[in-house]
């Protein structure tokens, strides 16, 4: 399998801060959406930063396209494209200012794309950044991103605040993106249902670390929660499931594959998982 | 790096449309005085007049987090640098032309002006503006631009303080402390460009251990 961005053992600490990036490894596959999930402060802006080089890191390997990405070898980043979740671009600008812009630093920066885009949108051209709502402003990111041939997608919580229709918008984008399988993303969000909806790969990170990466339809239809009294959790045995809590007078087990589990035990109740539940569990749950 | 000076003219042209008005304004003021004596200092203000604006412009890079997103554009660091020191070099240049612009009104007002207060007037504003940035840029990188003003007054007092020394120094020479004599204006200049060309080392050194968040 190709990979087009590796991460390798990255550890990264802050000054002044305990927290850090613990031993952090994830690959994102060529032509796939890999959802990046945790809870807030978990690391995933600043495995983001690490990634881009805006931050140090203290130890690991990053690749992207096989190539580590340095300030010296800056000509890898025309071929990535980033929406970080803040306004990203100068407020005196207008859409049509930051093609100009772009134009210049970019390699194959698209014109028509960007216009295409912006107008498919429906980004006002000539409304400087400062005046754009948060969704107009995250919209404009997308399409800057999109439109310099880039064939890596990083979006740090770009759909977070958008309203469910914009949200749907981008979302579309994105699976667009990533049709001829030679693009990717890793794409960010504590809206789970969102990547439920688009990604093949999910890759849970909580306090630095990484708890889990799976694919998608594995999570969704192999894994399951299994529902139980506290005497019939006595008789499960620890390898059975990866997470569990208690609720009230019934115990929760997250369990990696759900067929198997019901044969043994036909008394457990077990239901489907949504991605929040996972998250929920391995969070929140003891092992 | 075509592309960056484009965006830091785009951030700064309402600053820069404001600086115009007002150094258009300040040339056309020769027309009506009567005496020469207010000439120099409009010279000076002049050129002094657009660089002003770089801090506001550069805590703008700084909450619109351009700062970070321009690091993942396919350029080095350096040139990220770079373009803020041609930029700077640029709006000291537009303030020089606008300078030169009063000097045409002068001729035109009749007015004749002593050579060496010209000269003077020229070594105080570009003395000004050159440390001003020197000093302001590798500072506002380090600690941030949240006291971009303290900043801006600290650079130009220090621009002035050299000013100062230099005469002092060159006293000698110039029969006695005279801020205003002309060789006090030219090396005051000179080691102020000369400043300008360590403060964008410094600066390169200052962005590349610095991290964005």
């Amino acid at each position: 399998m190709n990979y087009c961005l590796e991460v390798k053992n990255l550890s990264t600490a802050y000054a002044g801060s305990h927290f850090h990036l613990d031993n952090v490894s994830f690959s994102v596959p060529q032509g796939s959406i890999m959802g990046f999930v945790g809870e807030n402060g978990a690391g995933k802006t600043t495995t983001f930063s690490s990634i881009l080089n805006t931050i140090r890191r203290d130890s690991g390997k990053i690749e992207i396209f096989g190539e580590e990405m340095t300030d010296e070898q800056p000509d890898i980043r025309n071929h990535i494209g980033v929406v970080f979740d803040a306004i990203n671009f100068p407020g005196d600008l207008t859409a049509d200012k930051l093609a100009a812009v772009f134009k210049d630093i970019y390699q194959k920066w698209d014109d028509d794309l960007f216009q295409n885009l912006i107008r498919r949108l429906q980004v006002p051209a000539h409304i400087k950044v400062k005046d754009l709502s948060r969704g107009m402003t995250m919209k404009l990111a997308t399409a800057v991103a999109m439109s310099h041939g880039a064939k890596l997608l990083l979006l740090d919580e770009a759909t977070s605040g958008l309203d469910p229709v914009v949200r749907e918008e981008m979302l579309d984008l994105f699976l667009e993106f990533v049709e001829d399988e030679e693009h990717s993303i890793l794409m960010s969000s504590h809206i789970t249902s969102d990547l439920e909806k688009i990604a093949d790969y999910i890759t849970f990170i909580h306090n630095g670390r990484i708890i889990l990466t799976e694919k998608k339809d594995t999570l969704l239809y192999k894994y399951g929660i299994a529902r139980c009294k506290s005497e019939q959790f006595q008789i499960v045995d620890k390898l059975e499931y990866l997470a569990y809590r208690k609720r009230g007078l019934q115990i929760e087990m997250l369990i990696s594959d759900k067929a198997k589990f019901a044969k043994k035990h036909r008394e457990i109740i077990i239901d489907d998982i949504t991605i929040d539940e996972i998250m929920l569990l391995l969070v929140k749950g003891d092992q | 790096m075509r592309g960056l000076l484009r965006n830091n003219f785009y951030s700064m042209a309402s600053n820069i449309r404001l600086s115009l008005i007002m150094a258009g304004f300040l040339s056309l003021v020769p027309l009506v005085l009567k005496e020469s004596a207010a000439i120099p200092m409009i010279l000076s203000i002049q050129i002094f007049l657009f660089v002003v604006n770089t801090g506001a412009s550069l805590r703008v890079d700084e909450t619109s987090k351009w700062n970070k997103f321009e690091l993942t554009l396919p350029i080095r660091r350096r040139t990220i640098i770079g373009a803020k020191y041609v930029s700077f070099t640029l709006l000291i240049l537009l303030g020089v032309m606008m300078s030169l612009l009063t000097l045409g009104f002068v001729y035109v007002a009749g007015f004749e002006l002593d050579p060496k207060i010209v000269i003077y007037s020229y070594g105080f504003g570009l003395t000004l503006s050159i440390t001003l940035v020197s000093l302001m840029y590798p500072i506002m990188l380090k600690i941030g631009t949240e006291k971009n003003e303290l900043v801006v007054f600290f650079s130009g007092f220090a621009a002035i303080g050299m000013m100062l020394v230099l005469a002092a120094l060159l006293a000698p020479v110039t029969g006695g402390m005279q801020l205003r004599h002309p060789l006090v204006g030219m090396i005051s200049s000179c080691m102020a460009t000369i400043l300008f060309v360590i403060s964008y080392f410094v600066s390169v050194h200052i962005h590349r251990k610095k991290e964005f968040k």
